[in-house]
């Protein structure tokens, strides 16, 4: 096939002039069809002002909430003093009452102690790190107005009261205390703070830092690309990646210590069993000398783990137990239901043709009144609970069901159930021997498959009010400080779903003979 | 079994014997069955009853009274509140004041509020439908077995595909409602993740179960893997692709009205509003609308499929 | 030349194809003939490099072609076009396009994905269908033409390759005989012209007698015969389809497909009917 002289491929394209005409018009309906999907998508843009939006969004917060998902942050404070330092963590710290972690090394010295003015260590004093959302990079105001406004605020910083006693003595007296305090973010980062002095170590690069106290902060040297400083004297924050950061101010040095991992997952820090390590919470659980008299030490435990304040396994897992009753019950009930009425809407079946139409219309309108209008009216009726959302799924799946099962029935092989007739049968064993065995095994197929979505659908009614894991999820993700109790829910969904699933379509194979597709 | 029962043979005997066997233990398991489910609806309805801020009995009674409360003062409010008219009843309270939240094209010409909402609902739906087509569309061919000879690739996408489907939507919109505050963009983000994984686990079935004989053709032409799958399966699975696709449309109007409810905006917000407030005329303005948008949607998809691939059935739901 | 050394294919336990050793020259057109499971398609398919040797190599012109991989792999399958018994075309798709993907490989796969095609692609593409009477189908959805046009159309897009070497895969397997006819005069006339060997497996004994200058016998995966379409004898004949101890016994299918089947006189050069005149 070498190539054409022009005369050839003249003369070719006259004899077919509809191949090239046509050729071109294929050709444009591909490139309008693109053309069109790219104008809406613009459109869709405009209508959302998805750039606004995505521009005022705060993205900082984000990778901090994701981060949440699978870590947890200590946040010690070091205030300054005239010639010491004094360390404190929140009341509720993830280390319990008294911490003492390894990355944070103290220095003591006997030092002369004057008293302090009065107010200047008042206890729960408003500290800059109250909210959880409080100061990260000056987008106090975008974050506060974020997600429904509830901000869960954090726990107050409360101080130690006990080191500095009500009736202050006014005289110098000589006592140990923290002179040096190290803290360590890893791999040689660190942040050492001395009562005049901080001084900032990260790769290699060394960040020194003179607190004026109650005054100003001065940087010696360029800033760092890991620090800033909004002006002069000011704040300056350092970064360390995920393993946190610290602000230093004219006052104290807040530091945010982030580590991997799901903190107190077992224990909370009131749980007798706190902190032990897991060989000997185990051999207190079996043999040990009981903890509370009242009661034996596996059933403490038991009871210390559901009722763990931070994650809260109990009401977790009841709450997953309602979402998965709900979409059980549901989709049980509206086959149920659905059953004998399909068999009435079917036009092979029941040949009243007022009935089959009134009965199709009344499924599409079930099916079409959507769950969420369910949900939201049957809450109100039952209040909030399983009960509307069993309700709402039962009334819709009433609807899809019926649907589908007559659709269903209306596709049957006549032939079984000539058969059947033919030997004389009543119209009652007719129908069960001659339909009921071949759509058994559909129906049952897709009440299968609609039991696993619905147990998806189940937990998003569940936000709108009618209870379950949703509810509660959706009650964690507002305060925006649990994100890790989140993924903890998250996962126990997928986990549910996955196990669903397989049942589902294990049964459903049984049920139907080995899908296609399926690996 | 003593009345005159014909004679077996030894063989016919042991027959006879199993299927006495076969018949019991069938029905056994059937009792069985039952036996299991009744406890197991017994037991949900006890602890969803108990768990359940209302009593099942105590409000049997009361369930149907908000169809009482839909009840407008006159036939016309319904109207009223879903054109954005004036009504005679105005007495400034948020229950009567539909012309608020009109929004106006030009200066005289305005969409009335929830018919604007229903759009953006609407809106939401096709965006996500879109977008999960098109991830869905890429994602399908890398997790089909005739395609993707890697095994380790296909089990890869095939789980994250899994992960994205049953991934909770609330969650995402959850999480996106954080960092962007309002905003369409978060019921979109929720929607089209869920999509993705629904809609490429059904077409990736459908692409394993295409006919690969064009795909060897042009395998045997030297075609590289781009182009077998763009000319030899996609004319294949284009039409059922598209009517899978249709089919989440439908499907995602209704998820993105309830996304809407949880915070998602659209008139999944304003209906939970006007219930929970009791205006009647507004919430049964928002429910006709709702219920004859999703009949429209449904028709219109419905006869769409039809064209595409005929009379075949299709589960739906996912 | 197209030399296959050595060759073995195995599947789990059976194997298909078993030390096959050929040399095909340039502008051969040979007949491959066996049993249905004698290891034809298989053989085929390993030339193309649709299914891989288990051992043994194949090479075209001093390339080592079961070694390529990649993008030559793929120029190689280019220059090899392969025709198929179930034509395996794109049935949605219009013929003009299905003829225009021969050229795939010709062309930077961004071009291909949007089918963008030069004019003078195009017009090579009505050229191969007008060859090959067709061209009035052009526009139709392939999956709509009758068996025989389906393989006509392959056939032109194997043209479109500008190959080497045609292989063919019981191209008129599925065909009834008129149709056959026209394949297989289309094929000839394809090697005659143009001097591209064409291997091509056969079913029907009297078809490869009439239209092939070689002919390789295969039973249970080996080469039991080769040789000139005279060569083949009675006890050739048994030794290839197996008559189960009786010479008399070979199967009726090998004989009968064909609408003419006189049997090629002596020493006489195939006789060639162009598919169309010019
Ligand atoms: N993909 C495959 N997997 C397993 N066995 C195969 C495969 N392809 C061919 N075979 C086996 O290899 C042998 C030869 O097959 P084939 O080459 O198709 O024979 P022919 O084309 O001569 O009829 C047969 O026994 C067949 O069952
Ligand atoms: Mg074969």
């Amino acid at each position: 096939m070498g190539a054409f002289h022009a005369h050839e491929a003249e003369a070719l394209a006259a004899r077919y002039p509809d191949v090239f005409a046509r050729s071109l018009r294929s050709r444009l309906t591909g490139w309008l069809i693109a053309a069109g999907i790219v104008a809406y998508f613009l459109f869709a843009w405009w209508f959302f002002s998805i750039g606004q939006v995505l521009a005022n969004g705060n993205w900082g917060i984000a990778g901090i909430y994701m981060a949440d998902w699978v870590s947890y942050e200590v946040r010690p404070d070091i205030e300054f003093r005239d010639n010491h330092l004094e360390i404190s963590f929140p009341r509720f710290s993830p280390l319990g009452e008294n911490p003492d972690p390894a990355w944070l090394v103290e220095k003591r010295a006997i030092v002369e102690i004057r008293p302090e003015e009065k107010g200047s260590v008042l206890t729960g004093a408003a500290s800059p790190s109250g909210g959880f959302l409080g100061n990260l990079g000056g987008n106090e105001d975008t974050a506060d107005e974020s997600f429904l406004g509830a901000l869960g605020g954090g726990q107050p910083n409360m101080r130690r009261t006990d080191e500095v006693s009500s009736e202050t003595v006014l005289k110098t007296r000589r006592e140990e205390a923290v002179v040096e305090a190290s803290v360590s973010f890893g791999s040689g980062n660190r942040v050492d703070v001395f009562p005049e002095r901080v001084e900032v170590t990260r790769g290699g690069e060394m960040l020194i830092l003179d607190i004026v106290r109650d005054d100003r902060v001065e940087v010696r040297g360029p800033l760092p690309a890991w620090a800033s400083q909004r002006e002069p004297g000011a704040k300056v924050f350092v970064y360390f990646g995920f393993s946190g950061r610290a602000e230093i101010g004219n006052d104290e040095v807040t530091v945010r210590r982030r580590f991997l991992g799901w903190e107190n997952f077992v224990f909370d820090t009131r749980s007798p069993f706190w902190g032990r390590p897991a060989g000997e919470v185990i051999s207190l659980i079996v043999s040990g000398e009981r903890l509370d008299p009242e009661r034996s030490n596996a059933a403490l435990a038991w009871n210390n783990f559901l009722n763990n304040a931070e994650w809260q396994h109990g009401d977790v897992w009841l709450k997953l137990l309602q979402t998965i009753v709900m979409a059980f019950a549901g989709t049980v009930l509206a086959t149920l239901v659905a059953f004998p009425l399909s068999f009435a809407a079917a036009r092979n079946i029941s040949p009243n043709r007022v009935g089959n139409f009134v009965l199709k219309r009344f499924f599409d309108f079930l099916r079409s009144v959507d769950m969420l209008i369910w949900a939201l009216f049957f809450t109100r009726g039952f209040g909030p609970g399983p009960l509307a959302g069993i309700s709402a799924i039962f009334f819709t799946d009433t609807g899809t069901f019926g649907k589908l099962y007559s659709e269903a029935l209306e596709n049957i092989d006549e032939k079984q159930r000539e058969g059947v007739r033919s030997v004389g049968a009543a119209p009652v064993s007719v129908q069960r021997y001659g339909v009921v065995p071949q759509v058994l095994p559909v129906f049952l197929s897709q009440s299968l498959y609609f039991w696993e979505s619905n147990t998806r659908s189940a937990t998003i009614i569940g936000a709108v009010g009618a209870g379950g894991i949703g509810l509660k999820l959706w009650e964690a993700m507002r305060t925006n400080t649990d994100w890790e109790n989140v993924a903890y829910m998250v996962l126990l969904i997928l986990l549910v779903v996955f196990v669903f699933d397989n049942i589902s379509s294990a049964l459903r194979r049984r049920l139907i003979g080995a899908e296609p597709g399926q690996h | 079994m003593s009345v005159t029962s014909p004679v077996l043979s030894t063989a016919g005997r042991t027959i006879e014997a199993h299927w006495q066997e076969l018949a019991v233990r069938r029905r056994l398991y059937t009792i069985g069955g039952i036996l299991f489910m009744v406890l197991a609806m017994g037991g949900s309805f006890w602890f969803a009853n108990e768990s359940n801020a209302g009593k099942f009995f105590d409000r049997l009674p009361h369930v149907f009274d908000f169809i009482g409360q839909l009840v407008p003062r006159d036939g016309l409010e319904l109207w009223r509140a879903l054109f954005d008219l004036p009504s005679p009843y105005d007495d400034g309270s948020l229950k009567y004041n539909y012309p608020e939240g009109r929004v106006y094209v030009t200066e005289s010409a305005y969409i009335p509020e929830y018919i604007y909402k229903m759009l953006e609902t609407i809106n939401i739906a096709l965006v996500s439908t879109l977008i999960g087509f098109g991830i869905g569309f890429v994602l399908c061919f890398l997790a089909a077995s005739n395609l993707t000879t890697r095994r380790w690739l296909r089990f890869f996408v095939r789980r994250f595909m899994e992960v994205l489907r049953a991934f909770p939507e609330i969650v995402i919109a959850g999480f996106f409602l954080a960092v962007l505050s309002l905003g369409a963009i978060p019921a979109i983000m929720a929607v089209s993740i869920h999509t993705i994984g629904a809609l490429g686990k059904l077409f990736f079935e459908v692409v394993e179960n295409a006919d690969m004989r064009a795909e060897e053709g042009l395998r045997a032409a030297g075609a590289n893997w781009v182009e077998r799958v763009w000319f030899a399966i996609v004319p294949q699975v284009l039409p059922n692709f598209l009517s899978y696709a249709l089919l989440r449309l439908e499907i995602n109007v209704r998820a993105s009205t309830i996304i809407g409810a949880v915070g998602g905006g659209g008139i999944g917000e304003a209906l939970r509003l006007s219930i929970s407030r009791a205006h009647e005329a507004k919430t049964l303005a928002i429910v006709l609308l709702l219920f004859c948008t999703i009949v429209a949607v449904d028709q219109f998809s419905a006869w769409l499929r039809r064209r595409l691939v005929g009379n075949q059935a299709f589960e739906f739901g996912g | 030349m197209l030399a296959i050394r050595h060759v073995t294919r195995r599947f789990g336990e059976t194997t298909a194809v078993d030390k096959v050793d050929l040399e095909i020259a340039e502008g051969e057109m040979v007949g491959v003939i066996g049993r249905s499971g004698a290891g034809k398609s298989t053989l085929l398919r390993m030339i193309n490099r649709l299914i891989d040797p288990s051992e043994g190599e194949i090479s075209f012109q001093g390339t080592q072609v079961s070694a390529l991989g990649g993008a030559a792999l793929r120029r190689w399958q280019r220059d090899c076009a392969m025709i198929f018994q179930q034509f395996n075309l794109v049935p949605r798709l219009d013929v003009l396009t299905n003829v225009l993907l021969g050229r795939l490989n010709h062309r930077s796969t961004a071009l291909n994905l949007l089918s963008v095609y030069s004019r003078e692609e195009r017009l090579k593409a009505i050229a191969a269908l007008e060859r090959l009477d067709i061209a009035q189908t052009a526009l139709q959805r392939a999956g709509t033409l009758s068996g025989g046009q389906q393989q006509r159309v392959a056939i032109a897009r194997a043209l479109m390759q500008e190959p080497k070497v045609i292989l063919a895969d019981e191209p008129i397997a599925s065909l009834d005989p008129l149709n056959a006819k026209v394949v297989m005069d289309s094929l000839a006339d394809i090697n005659a012209r143009e001097g591209i060997t064409v291997v091509t497996n056969l079913h029907t004994l009297d078809t490869a007698r009439q239209y092939c200058s070689r002919i390789i016998g295969m039973a249970r995966g080996s080469v039991v015969f080769d040789g000139a379409p005279e060569e083949l004898t009675r006890e050739a004949v048994h030794r290839i389809y197996g008559g189960e101890g009786r010479a008399e016994a070979i199967p009726e299918e090998i004989t009968s497909t064909s609408i003419d089947t006189p049997l090629r006189p002596q020493g006489e050069q195939p006789r060639l009917e162009p598919a169309l005149a010019g």
